[in-house]
């Protein structure tokens, strides 16, 4: 009977590999478990029909998804990080010689929120604690950096006006598009408010996918997701 | 009672039983049954894919154990899967107290 109920669920069962082995075995063990205990026509009764019971281990494409929203985010974040590269070589550029603003730009404020952002993604996708306890220091220092943009605070306020003498030398001469300084004056407003913006969102959205953490709702309960 | 009826509660009990001690299936089952006095008496094919479901999620770890006479899968609560249960166990609490303060009028 074990045999005939393992052939009808492995003609349904809808995952493959290493998975579909496991799934199998594990099923096998506990079917001639309970034909030990209680005999073979019972373990099969309490285990179910094959085919409802081999359906119910394909996930829908939407579950998976939902899943594995945390290793998602951990990409959608590094991905962010990197296409935020070139922009941050032409700060450096910018910064070198004559101005110390950008090294201490970076060195103050994205070069720590990039190695926390780093090591928190890499955790979650090694699907380790850190990366979850990392998101919420993340998203502050994440906010603190955005907060010292928008309000053009020291030292991101020296950086822009380096950005600003870059727009107003573009705009009478015409510089090349080569030149880090025009290259800077044509990313200044996004610098200033899209990507401070925009990388709140994401942080915030990070946070919520790798914790499950949303605000308090008016009961003063958080709501869980995992 | 049956797992239709407890849709949307089995990851709640399936934590619950993991958390005091790592355990394979059919002795999850096992331990299902006795602590609930027999009043959950699952499918037991329903407990495998709400096991596996878990563990894609991060909540449960796996591996093999070779107990004699066959090897076994044993399942244990992740440090993420210990938080998803505090959380989940208070909403039951709230949710349990409320039901109760309706029907029991």
């Amino acid at each position: 009977m074990i045999e005939r109920w393992l052939a009808e669920f492995d003609r349904h069962l809808r995952v493959h590999g290493r998975r579909r082995r496991r799934v199998i075995e594990e099923l096998d063990a506990h079917l001639r478990d309970g034909a030990a205990a209680h005999g073979e026509p019972e373990a099969v009764r309490r285990m179910g029909d094959a085919r409802t019971v081999a359906v119910s281990f394909t996930p829908r494409a939407a579950d998976r998804l939902f899943e594995q929203r945390d290793r998602l985010a951990a990409l959608l974040m590094l991905s962010a990080m990197a296409a935020s590269l070139p922009l941050a070589r032409t700060m450096e550029q910018l910064g070198s010689p004559g101005s110390s603003h950008a090294f201490a730009w970076f060195l103050a404020f994205l070069t720590p929120t990039a190695a926390v952002a780093l090591v928190s993604c890499l955790a979650v996708l090694r699907r380790r604690p850190l990366g979850a306890r990392l998101a919420a220091p993340l998203l502050a220092m994440v906010a603190v950096t955005a907060a010292v943009v928008l309000l053009d605070l020291p030292p991101s306020r020296a950086e822009f006006r380096t950005y600003t003498a870059a727009e107003t030398a573009q705009t009478r001469h015409q510089c090349s598009a080569a030149d880090p300084g025009c290259v800077a004056a044509d990313h200044a407003s996004e610098i200033r408010i899209n990507y401070s913006l925009g990388a709140l969102t994401l942080a915030g959205f990070y946070l919520w996918a790798v914790t499950g953490w949303t605000p308090r709702r008016r009961d003063g309960r958080r709501r869980a997701i995992a | 009672m049956g797992a239709t009826d407890l849709r949307g509660q089995i990851d709640l009990l399936l934590l619950s039983v993991l958390v005091a001690e790592p355990a394979h299936g059919y002795r999850v089952i096992e331990r299902l049954r006795e602590q609930s006095e027999g009043t959950f008496d699952l499918t037991e094919g329903t407990v495998y894919p709400a096991l596996h479901r878990l563990e894609r999620s991060g909540l449960l770890e796996s591996h093999w154990a070779d107990d004699a006479p066959r090897r076994r899968r044993v399942y244990a609560v992740t440090q993420a899967g210990r938080g998803s249960l505090a959380t989940r166990r208070r909403d039951w609490a709230a949710f349990a107290g409320a039901m109760q303060a309706v029907i029991a009028q």
